[in-house]
Order: C-alpha cells, then structure tokens, then sequence
C-alpha cells in the first residue's frame, strides 16, 4: 500500500474465504511513518515519509508514505478478495445509499463490495446468477450497479441455466437482497437482453409474454419493476413481434436508457402477410409511457427474405441515433429454386430518432465492411464514434474490427484500423482499447496514462484513480485525470458502470499534474498587455494580546481560515490537505494543498494545486508555488510579525502572472476583485478569532515594511482590502517573503 | 422612422430594460461540516450548515455566464445571503436528541464568531466561543480582561458562557483542540468530517451496544451527501441525518424560502 502524508485509510484483515477478521492485535513497526488508530480494524495515517509494516495476526503489509503527490500508477492499495480470485469488476455507483466504490466478482460464484479504500464492505452469494458465465454471454449484464448504490441481479431457478425467472436488487450498505421480483406463470426474462437500470430505480427488462407460438416460440414485452419493492410497473409488448421471424432474421432486441431517460429497444417484424419487414423502436418511459416508432420497411420476395442487424446509442439528451444492415439473403424457401435472380446489395442505414418520428439516412459506408458501423460513443460535437467489422473470412464473418468516427448524417469522418473506442474526451479525441489517444482528426497522439487493462472509477476523470486486476487480485492506482467528453455517451455503456444507460457523466475539467507552473519572467511587468505580472498584496495590522507564534500556529500554518471545517463561512475558497483532508498542518517544503474555489452554478474549475516552497517558522512565513491547471502561475507567501506591543501585521502578497491559455488570460483581468476579496476575508477570519475589542492599527495607512504605497494609477485603498504593486516597488519585498531572494524561479 | 415608430422602439426599450433589472436569477450553495465526539456511552455530533445564496439580475446574466466560463477566480461570486446553522445530535443507545441552533444571528453570531474547538472535558462539550471573551482597550492597546472567558458548555440545547470554577478548573481554554483523537484517557473520542469531492466512510462503535455510519459520497462533481446512520442490534438501521454539499439554480420562492423563513430549511 502507498500512502502520501497526511492520507487516512482503513485495513482490513481477511480469512482465507476473504471474509474480514476482527479481534486481531494490529501493530505498526514505526508509528512516526504510519500511526493506528485504535478502531478494530484501525485506520492508518500517514505521519511522515518512510517505509513500515503493519502487523495483523500472523498477517503482514508493507506501506510506503510519500511526502508530495504520489506518482501515476502507484498502487494505492490491494484487495486479492477470498480464495478463488477476483475475475471481474464493475464501478459502482456513488450514492449516500451504497458504501462500494467497486464491485468484485470472484469466481467461487460471489460479489464483494470493495469501499474507496480497498476495504470488503460485504460478501453476497451470486450462485444462481453465475451460471451465464459459462454461455457466450457477458456475466455482468446479469449483474449491474443500480444508482442507488446496489447491485441488481437476474438470476436463474436452481438447475436451470436458461431461463432467467427472478430479478432482486442487493442493498448498497448492507448487500442483503430486497424482494425479488418473479414472473408470473410460465413466463420468464429474456436472456438475451440485458437488464438496464434507470436513474430513478426503475429496473427495465424483457420478458416473455402471452401463450408461445406453435413452435414454443415466445414474444417479449418490456417490463418496468420497482427495485425497492420488486412488485411489476407496468408490461408493454413489442407490437408485432413475430418470435418465429426474430433471431435468425430480426436484431436480437437489447434494451438501452438513452439521455432522455426512456428505455429504447430496436426490433424487426414481418407485416402484410409477410409482404414486407418493418424495423421499429419501441420507446418505453419509466411510468410505462410508450410508442413504437417505425423506421425502415423492406419488401420481402420469394427469393428473399431480410437479416436485420442493428445497434442503437442514445443522442445527447433528445433520442437514440441506430444503424443497421439489411441484408437479402435468399429466402429458405427460395433457396433452392432454379433460375434464381443475383442477390439484392446489402443496404446500411441511420436514424435519428427524437421524440415519436425519424429522419432516416443511409448508414455509415466503409469499404470493405461486411458489418454495419456500430455507434459506441458520442463525441463532444455530436458525431459518434462506433466499429465496423472487415475482412471477412469464408464464412462472411468479419476478422478484424475498425473504429469509425461519423456524423449525425451518416458521413465518415476517418477511420483507424484494428482499434476500438473506450472513452470520449474532451477536444473530440477518444481513447481506445489499446489505451492509444486519438485528436478529433483520428491521428493517434500518443498513450493514455490509462492501461489498457485499468478500469476508470466512477468518477475517474476527476479523482484520477482507476482500477485494475491482476491474477485474480484487485487493485486501485493513481491515474492521470481523464477529460471526458460532456455528452450521455462518453464512456463505453454510458456511464462508469458500462451498464448501457446513458448519464451524463461528468463536466470536463482542465487536467491537473504536479508540475510547478511558474511564470515567464522574460518581460514582466504588470503593465505588459500580453505578460502582465503583478505583486499584490492584502495585509492588515492588528491591535492584540496574540502573539505572533500563536497567529502562526493556529492560523497560517493550519490555513484555517480558509478550510471548510473551520470556516464554514468561508464564501471565496476552501483549502484541503493531501487526501483531501479538512484540517491542515504544513510543516515543511514540497506538501501540497488543493485549492478549491466556491461557485453557485457549475463545477466548471478543478480543484487547483499549489506546492508549499518556504516554511519559516522563526519568520512565521510560509510561501507556496502554483502547480499546473492553477489559473495563476506565481507564488503567494503569508506572514506575521510584530511591530509593537500587542501590535502585529499580517500579512499575504503574490506575485503572479495568468496561467497558460485564453480563458486564463481574461480571467486574471476579470478576477483581480475576487483574490482581494478572497484574501480580506482570509484576514477578517483571523481578526474575528482573536479576542473582541480587537481594532486595526494605523501604521499601515500608507506604506509596508519602509516602501511607500503609491495613489498612482489609482488612489490605494487600505491594505486590507488589497493593493496593486502596479509600477513594482513591491516585486523584491514580496519575493524576499517567498523564497528569500530576487528570483524565484 | 416617425414618431410613432419611434415612441414604440423606445417603450420597447425602456420595457426591456425594466425586465431585465426586475427579473433575477437565483443561486444556492450548500456546504456541511463537523466534529463527532463519542464514548462508550453517548456520541455528540456538532455539524455546521452553511447556506450561500446569490442573486443575479436578467441584465447581469450574460457577464455572470461569461465569469462562470472563464472560470478560476473569476467565477467566483461574494453571496448575497448567508445563512448558518449548528446542528447537533446527541446520541445513546436508548435514542436521539437533535437540536438546531442558529448562529448567524444572536450572541454567538458573525462570521468567524462561531463557536469551534469543541472538546470534551469531564464528561461534558466544551467549546472556544469568541464572543464570550472579555478584554478591552486601555491607552490604545487591547488589555484581556481573561482571555480563558473565551470558553463555552455545551447546555444540551445551547452554548453558554463556563463558569468561573470551571474555567478555573479546566485551565481556561488551554485544553480546547482541534482535530482527531482516538479513545483519551477520559475514553472519548474525535473526528472530524465534512461534505467533500472524496467518497468517505467511517464508522463509530459505542460500546456493544450501538454503530453510528457516517458516509460521504460524491453524487456528482461539486456535490456530495453525508448521512448519518444509527445501527442498533437487531433493528433497521435508522438515518438521523443527511446533509448535502450542492450548488446550483434554485426557483425564487426556495431562494426565499431559505433565506427569509425562521428554519431556513
């Protein structure tokens, strides 16, 4: 396990069966690198950087603490499950009503809830869910994360491997089942379709209906159950189904949750007596709201009969867009008749689909294709991003899979072979199977610090954390922060689950790395138009008993002022430690603090970094450095000092320049008022904390540390409220206080 | 263009700008965060609610938006409305006592006037409570009366000034903290938590008897939940708190609703 100073997390100790362990003695060999708490099992904190080894039983682990950020792909932490080994993981849903971060699937047919900190939250049995392993179906669309933190399940009677017959939700906090949801009759769910959940609890699945056909066939209708009670919402049919025709014939219907929050599913039926073959999709809303939507018709003849293939993605929030392939294939009882004419072409097609009706295109045209191009993603402009199947081997049957970028009209737009899209960023690029990035252009730009056998947590594009399995055993490690693209379709199935309803998932955010992101001191000047680099300085002198050892200790060396713990006030900022921790303590060079600023309306700004570059306790100063994705590049230190009985100044100056690119630029023009003010209030906060009665001096009125304060451009206004070092008298007194010379960099 | 033309464009004008300053768009924040202190018999969870709200004429949403985009501190807007509440929760294994206490307002209210640094001491909470400091100023310099009148008890529904044994006998505030400590040799202890961008669980054993789960998770980027769950033998568990981290538009009438209503809630 790695930790990095100041981080928190539990450990566990498991039983061969992977069941936790209590009651052991739980020691650490240096609790100044990782001290326990007394918890059974106990948390662990990472006091300062080294090497220890927690002891549990007979039990061991290694933990490495790393003073600054810890580097991408460390390992975080380790869960190798129970004895039989983890063979699959699936995201979990955040929800105040689910304690997984991720599920584990093992392969002595159970599931584990694994919390964000590599803990087993709780063990269910899945041993009538397991059985579809073994046909050629994925395991895990039988068993998908719910939002609501839970785990839905379709599982099969004892000894029956082919017929799903119950559905039953496992509770997030406790993994206990729910009431199950049975069919009634003779009835049961299609195996072919996997159950899709929708945000709202709404569980979709298909399940036969009616009396079967002569040839015991059944036709299916989508079904709509309340995962807290298990009890049916309502059945709608597939108008027309024809289960003779479909299978061979017709695309097998899937079900999928498009961004409009209704269940989609595509399906082709024989109409007019068989005259013709009609492809339609059938729109279900989770109050069992419904329309079936036609598509495309095909005539049917005595020679032929259409194969229908398609694949449906949602399209943004307003519908689904589908592709399909219809073939003509000779009908079987044309097959053999002499004198048969040559085969129609194969035909692609493309709909959008919003609301009740269609505009219908030709579908995406590759050459060489003997597939339609499957949608797989959304793109940030709207186009998709899909697959096609090529090189057909003597059978008809593609050999080697393509990824295919088009647009709303069915146009190509480039094509990569031998690649598969996984993730949509932001930019129009797109990450594939092979952890390969791609422009918006489709050229391949480099490798995603994403492995290819990495599983991104749910929210992986902003914690940077992904999942892995290796020889049965699941890990957590840092991953660079991933941008997905903002629309419902940027992750493969629609959201961190995979579970084929679309969300969306997250707003992009600028990237955030641990390099120093310094200004260009080549021309500065806080005049320049183009590098404006300015000092500024907030400083206010106050009238108390305090001392400056206290000020320091209690309020700069914590930040308190600006944490949410103890300032929950606080309207411009809030500072966390590493791990995200509420209190602070810096202690020395190179810890970081993560900077987030309040908005009302959006989460449109990552939580920014700096890096702490001066501590100085005789001096009570600390500086710091900003790290890149910050919107400034440049240094802020922050001091007290005495200069009277009772009387101190405090004081915080930057000097500082607009971070990289144009949204920077015009903000650091923009935000000039909210710094002041964020940092006034970081001032008042420490005055309001000191005994009442406490009252400005007036030394500061119009010069700091011996330097005059200028009316020039504009008369200054008090210190506390923030002064302009426009013409640079202040540019060596503040980086004196940063680093203790006249260049930082 | 004639007069008549020119009489409509500018009522149109003038109608215009009338909207456009009368009509607002309300913001809401919400933000909580907290201490839980607990023993073997009874837990003290003190949880602060914060409540931001922000206001935005028709004309000034375009240059909100534009901030909005261009992001870091440029986005950041100064609230209109503030508004804080102490909740706090006593908890046994025999039930819950919750109270709300209001501290922007009143003896204890301000920004930076809350009370913090609560600490048991002698089997009750004690706290740092700025307000209840005496000092004052002589010859221009600021003169501490006692700056141990700072500390503050914990009533059961409200903060009040410590007595002058007790301030004497706890040594004034000296022995006020902040941050964790697990089982002290009075046997309680505490954690801090708070509504954060990281998916946080923790639990607290009182005894054998009684399980309180408290539960951040992350519900979107820029909002998360925290609740709080009571798990007694063989009984449903029981949530006696939810406490959400949102941001985000709300309608006039929530906007007024929180800001202008006794509860605020």
């Amino acid at each position: 396990m790695n930790m990095s100073v100041g981080d928190t997390r539990t450990m566990q100790a498991l039983n061969s069966s992977g069941q936790p362990v209590t009651g052991l003695t739980w020691a650490s060999s240096d609790s100044n690198i990782v001290s326990l708490s007394t918890d059974d099992p106990p948390v662990l904190t990472a006091v300062a950087a080294g090497h220890a080894t927690i002891t549990a039983g007979g039990a061991s682990a290694d933990i490495t603490v790393v003073s600054g950020a810890l580097a991408l792909g460390t390992i975080l932490w380790s869960n190798p499950g129970g004895a039989s080994g983890v063979y699959s993981i699936v995201p979990a849903v955040p929800s105040p009503n689910g304690v997984a971060d991720v599920f584990a699937f093992q392969n002595d047919s159970t599931v584990q809830a694994i919390t964000s900190d590599g803990t087993t939250a709780w063990t269910a049995n899945l041993s009538n869910v397991l059985e579809a392993r073994f046909s050629d179906l994925r395991f895990d669309l039988n068993a998908i994360p719910d939002f609501q933190g839970g785990l839905v399940l379709a599982k099969f009677p004892p000894g029956n491997c082919c017929q799903l017959a119950s559905i039953v939700k496992l509770d997030g906090i406790t993994g206990q089942p729910g009431p199950a949801y049975t069919p009634s009759g003779t009835a049961y769910l299609y195996l072919d379709s996997p159950l899709v959940v929708h945000p709202d609890g709404t569980i979709f699945a298909l399940q036969t209906v009616g009396d079967p056909d002569p040839l015991g066939n059944y036709a299916p209708a989508v079904i709509g159950i309340d995962s807290a009670t298990g009890a049916q919402k309502f059945s709608v049919p597939l108008e027309n189904f024809n289960p003779d025709y479909s299978g061979e014939w017709g695309p097998t219907p899937r079900l999928i949750i498009a961004g409009d929050g209704n269940a989609y599913v595509a399906y082709s039926y024989p109409v007019g007596a068989g005259a013709s073959v009609q492809l339609s999709v059938l729109r279900v809303s989770s109050s069992g709201d419904h329309a079936t939507i036609p598509i495309q018709s095909y005539p049917v003849g005595i020679w032929f009969f259409p194969q229908i293939q398609a694949d449906m993605i949602t399209n943004a929030d307003t519908g689904v867009a589908l592709t399909w392939k219809a073939a003509r294939p000779y009908a079987p009882e044309g097959g053999g008749l002499p004198n048969r004419p040559a085969p129609y072409p194969v035909e692609y097609g493309m709909a959008i689909v919003t609301g009740t009706s269609a505009a219908v295109t030709s579908g995406p045209s590759v050459a060489g294709q003997v597939t339609h191009v499957a949608p797989v993603l959304q793109a940030e402009d709207g186009s998709f991003i899909g697959t096609v199947g090529v090189a057909p081997d003597q059978d008809g049957n593609p050999t080697r899979t393509n990824m295919v970028a088009f647009d709303q009209s069915g146009a190509v737009r480039w094509i990569v072979p031998n690649e598969q899209p996984q993730i949509a960023v932001s930019g129009g690029g797109v990450i594939t199977q092979t952890g390969t990035t791609h422009d918006q252009g489709g050229n391949a730009t480099g490798l995603s610090s994403l492995e290819s056998s990495q599983v991104p947590g749910w929210l992986g594009n902003v914690f940077g954390t992904a999942y892995a399995l290796n020889s049965g055993t699941l890990s957590s490690a840092v991953s660079q922060n991933t941008n997905y693209a903002t629309t419902f379709a940027s992750l493969l199935g629609g959201n961190g689950s995979g579970s084929f309803t679309a969300i969306l998932q997250v707003i992009t955010k600028p990237p955030q790395t641990g390099a120093k992101q310094l200004p260009n001191l080549s021309s500065a000047s806080c005049l320049s138009t183009f590098t404006p680099t300015c000092g500024n300085i907030n400083a206010v002198e106050l009238l108390t008993t305090a001392s400056p050892d206290f000020i320091f200790q209690n309020y700069i060396q914590t930040f308190l002022p600006v944490t949410a713990l103890a300032n929950p006030r606080n309207p411009v900022m809030t500072f966390t430690g590493p791990g995200g921790s509420n209190t602070i303590n810096v202690t020395g060079a190179g810890q970081t603090l993560t900077i987030a600023l309040r908005g009302f309306d959006q989460f449109l700004q990552n939580p920014f970094q700096v890096m702490t570059e001066r501590f100085d306790p005789t001096a009570h100063t600390i500086s710091v450095v900003t790290l890149a994705g910050h919107p400034l590049a440049g240094w802020r230190y922050w001091r007290v000092y005495s200069i009277g009985t009772n009387d101190v100044v405090i004081e915080t100056g930057a000097y500082d320049q607009p971070g990289p690119g144009a949204k920077n630029f015009a903000g650091y023009y923009v935000a000039t008022g909210s710094v002041f003010r964020g940092w006034q209030k970081y001032l008042e906060f420490i005055q309001s904390k000191l005994p009442p009665g406490t009252v400005q001096g007036s030394h500061l009125q119009n010069s700091l540390g011996g330097i005059p304060l200028r009316n020039f451009p504009v008369p200054h206004q008090p210190l506390l409220k923030g002064y302009w070092d426009h013409l640079g008298d202040f540019t060596q007194y503040i980086l004196n206080n940063v680093c203790q010379s006249t260049s930082c960099n | 263009m004639g007069t008549t033309a020119k009489i409509i464009v500018a009522i149109a004008i003038i109608t215009g700008l009338i909207v456009g300053v009368s009509y607002k768009v309300y913001f809401i924040r919400e933000n909580s965060v907290g201490y839980v202190m607990w023993n073997p018999r009874e837990a003290f969870f003190f949880i602060h609610t914060g409540k931001d709200g922000l206001y935005v004429s028709g004309l000034g949403y375009p240059w909100y938006k534009f901030k909005q985009y261009l992001g870091g501190f440029a986005a950041v807007e100064l609230p209109d409305d503030q508004r804080v509440s102490l909740v706090v929760f006593r908890v046994t294994p025999i039930g819950v006592e919750h109270h709300m206490v209001r501290v922007d307002r009143g003896a204890h209210g301000g920004p930076g006037r809350d009370a913090d640094k609560y600490t048991p001491l002698d089997d009750r909470i004690y706290a740092y409570c700025p307000e209840v400091i005496g000092s004052f100023m002589q010859d221009g310099h600021l003169v501490a009366k006692d700056p141990n009148d700072g500390l503050c008890r914990w009533t059961g529904d409200h903060f009040e000034k410590a007595t002058e044994e007790e301030r004497q006998r706890l040594g004034g505030v000296s022995r006020l903290t902040m941050g964790d400590f697990e089982n002290n040799e009075d046997g309680w202890s505490r954690r801090a938590f708070g509504a954060e961008q990281m998916d946080r669980r923790f639990t607290i054993d009182m005894g054998d008897k009684c399980r309180l789960a408290v539960n951040n998770v992350v519900t979107r980027p820029g909002n998360s939940s925290i609740t709080i769950d009571l798990l007694l033998p063989g009984k449903t568990p029981e949530r006696i708190g939810v406490f959400e981290a949102r941001e985000g538009r709300v309608s006039k009438s929530e906007y007024q609703h929180t800001f202008q209503s006794p509860s605020g809630d």
